[in-house]
C-alpha cells in the first residue's frame, strides 16, 4: 500500500517559474507586490481588497490545495495576517501577506477555500485581535469567552506581568 | 454500528461529513422512536478525551447530530513566552508542547532556529537526531495505538504496548537523563553524543526484540472482531476533505493521500534514508491505527540504517559553533518537521535581537482536531470516542 512522493527538492524548479507569480501582478494589478528571497519562499504582499481574489488563482491556479498556516503578527505600526500556503503533493510554500491597521483590523476569511482555515483564523482572532469577514463561526477559542482584561495577547502592548513586576498594558 | 458513510448535501450547498445517522430520509429502526434533542458536554474529564477535551454535543437519541469541540484548558501562551525567552532559553519550553514527543518539538523549533541563523548542523548531531525523533516516533505511537485500544475495550494491548515504551524511554534516559522533557535536540545540534557501549548493546537488543513484540501487539487489535467493528467504516475522512482542512500525520496518510514532511519537505538525513512513507486508503479509524501501526515498523527500519551510520560516521562536533548565543539577523523563516501526529511547524520572525519577535507553532493535533466537527457526526456517542482517539490529539500540543 505504500507510495513515494515523486519529488525531491532537487527536481523542484525555481519559485518564479512554477508559481508564474509576475503574472499575479498583472492579473491583480495595483496593491500586489512579489519578492523571492535568495533563501526561504517566495512572498506576496496584497492589499485586503484582493486577498481572496489571489488565494482562488493559488488555489485554482496554481493547485496549492494545502493550507499550512493562518497567523498574525503585531508589526509594532500595524497587523500583518500571513498566511502560508502549500501543496499536499510537491514540497512547494508561498507566504501571503496582508497589512491591516489597528483602528480597522479586517481581513477577508479564507475559510470558504480552505476549511483548515477556521481554527487558524478564530485562534489569530482570539490572541491578536484581528477580525476575519466572512468567518462562520469567529469566537475566541483558546481564552475563554469572559476574557475581556487585556483582549488580545499576543499584541506587543500587552508586556508579560512576569517581567513588569505588575500588569502594564501601554 | 459500522456501515457506509453517507455525505448529505445540505441547503446551504456545503457537503456534510458524517455516519449513518444522517439519513436524509428518516429510514429504518434509526428514525422511528421520536426523542429529545439533547445537548451533552463531554469532558474536559471525560477518560476517554485524551487530555482536556471539551466537546459539545447534540444528541438525538444516542446518535451525534452536531459536535463542536471546545479547547484552550490547557493554553499557557507558549508563543507569547518564546518573545521574552532568548532562542536558547526557549528550548526547555518546547518539550512542554507535544509532551508524548518532545523530541519532534525540539527538532521543529531547532530546525526553524537553523533555517533563520543559517547554522550548520554538524553530521554526527545529524544522526543523532534521527535516531532519537524516530525512537521517540515508536514510543508516541504506542501510546496512541495502546490507549486507543482501551478506548474500544481492550486492555491487554495497552500493557502490551507501555512495555516496549518503557525500554524506549530507558534508551532515552540513558541518551539525555529525561524521560518526557528530553531538550536533548538543540539548536545547532543536539545537547551531546550518543553514549557508547551498554547503550549500544541495548539500543540493538530493542531493534531485535521490537518487531516481533509490535507483531504480537498488532495481533491483539488487528484480529479482534470486537475492534474491527468498532472502527472500520467508522468516521472515514475522504482525502479531498482531509487536505482541504490541512491535516496531517496518520489522519491524512490513513485517507491515501502521501503526504510526509521528510518526504515532501526533506530535512536533516532522511533523504539518505529508505523507509517508504505508510498509506491506507479507506480513511475510517482502522485505516488510521494501521498506519500507525506500520509506520513504527519503518521507523524500525530507518533505525537499522542509522545502527550502520553509526560506525561509519565518526563521533566528533554535536553542536555548531555559535549555536549557544545564537542572534540571527532580522528575517523570518518557516520550517516543519515530520512528528508522530504530522506536520510540526514553525514561524519565526526576528528583529536582529536575541529574542524572537513572533513565533507561531503550527501544531499538527490542533489542525487535526479541528475535522472531528465535520467527521464526528452522524455516529454514535461510542463511535465519537472511536474517532476521537483514531485522531490522536494531545493538550498540550493542541492548546499550547
Amino acid at each position: 500500500m505504500s507510495t513515494e512522493l515523486p519529488d525531491s527538492p532537487e527536481e523542484a524548479k525555481p519559485a518564479d517559474d512554477i508559481f508564474g507569480l509576475y503574472g499575479l501582478e498583472d492579473l491583480l494589478g495595483e496593491g500586489v507586490e512579489v519578492s523571492v528571497p535568495p533563501v526561504g519562499d517566495p512572498v506576496v504582499t496584497i492589499a485586503r481588497e484582493k486577498l481572496l481574489e489571489a488565494c482562488r488563482f493559488f488555489k485554482e491556479e496554481q493547485g496549492f490545495d494545502y493550507l499550512i498556516l493562518v497567523s498574525g503578527v503585531d508589526r509594532g505600526d500595524h497587523l500583518e495576517s500571513v498566511i502560508h500556503l502549500g501543496k499536499a503533493d510537491a514540497p512547494n510554500i508561498v507566504i501571503l501577506k496582508t497589512a491591516v491597521p489597528y483602528d480597522d483590523p479586517h481581513v477577508p476569511s479564507v475559510t470558504p477555500l480552505w476549511q483548515g482555515a477556521n481554527w487558524h483564523e478564530r485562534e489569530s482572532f482570539d490572541l491578536m485581535g484581528i477580525i476575519y469577514d466572512g468567518h462562520p463561526d469567529l469566537r475566541r477559542i483558546l481564552l475563554f469567552p469572559e476574557w475581556d482584561e487585556y483582549p488580545h495577547p499576543l499584541r506587543k502592548e500587552f508586556r508579560l506581568p512576569s517581567l513588569e513586576g505588575k500588569y502594564t498594558v501601554e | 454500528m459500522a456501515t457506509e458513510t453517507k455525505q448529505t448535501s445540505e441547503p446551504d450547498g456545503v457537503l456534510r461529513l458524517g455516519g449513518p445517522g444522517l439519513a436524509a430520509e428518516p429510514t429504518g429502526d434509526i428514525h422511528e422512536i421520536e426523542t429529545d434533542h439533547l445537548e451533552v458536554s463531554m469532558g474536559p474529564q471525560h477518560p476517554s478525551t485524551h487530555g482536556v477535551l471539551r466537546l459539545k454535543v447534540k444528541l438525538d437519541g444516542e446518535w451525534v447530530t452536531e459536535v463542536q469541540p471546545e479547547i484552550g484548558y490547557l493554553h499557557r501562551g507558549v508563543e507569547k513566552i518564546a518573545e521574552n525567552r532568548t532562542y536558547f532559553q526557549f528550548l526547555t519550553i518546547t518539550d512542554r508542547l507535544d509532551y508524548v514527543a518532545a523530541m519532534a518539538c525540539n527538532a521543529a523549533y531547532a530546525v526553524a532556529v537553523e533555517k533563520l541563523a543559517g547554522l550548520t548542523v554538524p553530521p554526527r548531531a545529524e544522526l543523532c537526531r534521527v535516531i532519537v525523533q524516530e525512537l521517540d516516533r515508536i514510543a508516541s505511537h504506542l501510546v496512541s495505538v495502546g490507549t486507543y485500544g482501551l478506548d474500544l475495550g481492550a486492555t491487554s494491548p495497552f500493557i502490551y504496548a507501555f512495555r516496549d515504551r518503557e525500554t524506549i524511554l530507558d534508551l532515552l534516559e540513558m541518551v539525555c537523563g529525561a524521560r518526557l522533557t528530553y531538550s536533548y535536540i538543540r539548536v545547532g545540534g543536539v545537547a551531546r553524543d550518543l553514549p557508547e557501549g551498554e547503550w549500544r548493546t541495548r539500543f540493538r537488543q530493542f531493534l531485535d526484540e521490537f518487531p516481533p513484540m509490535l507483531d504480537e501487539q498488532d495481533t491483539l487489535l488487528s484480529e479482534n472482531e470486537i475492534f474491527l467493528l468498532r472502527t472500520r467504516g467508522v468516521g472515514v475522512l475522504p482525502p479531498e476533505v482531509a487536505v482541504n482542512y490541512g491535516t496531517s500525520g496518520p489522519v491524512l496518510r490513513g485517507s491515501g493521500v502521501a503526504y510526509d514532511v521528510r518526504r515532501s519537505k526533506p530535512y536533516g538525513l532522511y533523504p539518505q534514508l529508505d523507509f517508504n512513507v505508510v498509506t491506507r486508503p479507506t480513511g475510517d479509524c482502522l485505516a488510521r491505527y494501521q498506519v500507525r501501526v506500520e509506520e513504527m515498523r519503518q521507523s524500525v527500519k530507518i533505525l537499522r540504517q542509522c545502527d550502520q551510520l553509526l560506525d561509519e560516521i565518526p563521533p566528533g562536533e554535536v553542536l555548531a559553533k555559535g549555536a549557544r548565543g545564537v542572534k540571527p539577523a532580522a528575517g523570518e523563516a518557516y520550517a516543519s518537521v515530520e512528528s508522530p501526529r504530522g506536520e510540526m511547524g514553525v514561524y519565526l520572525i526576528s528583529d536582529g535581537s536575541n529574542k524572537p519577535y513572533r513565533l507561531k507553532w503550527r501544531s499538527p493535533s490542533f489542525v487535526n482536531l479541528s475535522v472531528l466537527s465535520a467527521i464526528g457526526r452522524g455516529w454514535k456517542v461510542a463511535d465519537l470516542v472511536a474517532i476521537i482517539g483514531s485522531i490522536d490529539p494531545v493538550f498540550g500540543d493542541v492548546d499550547r
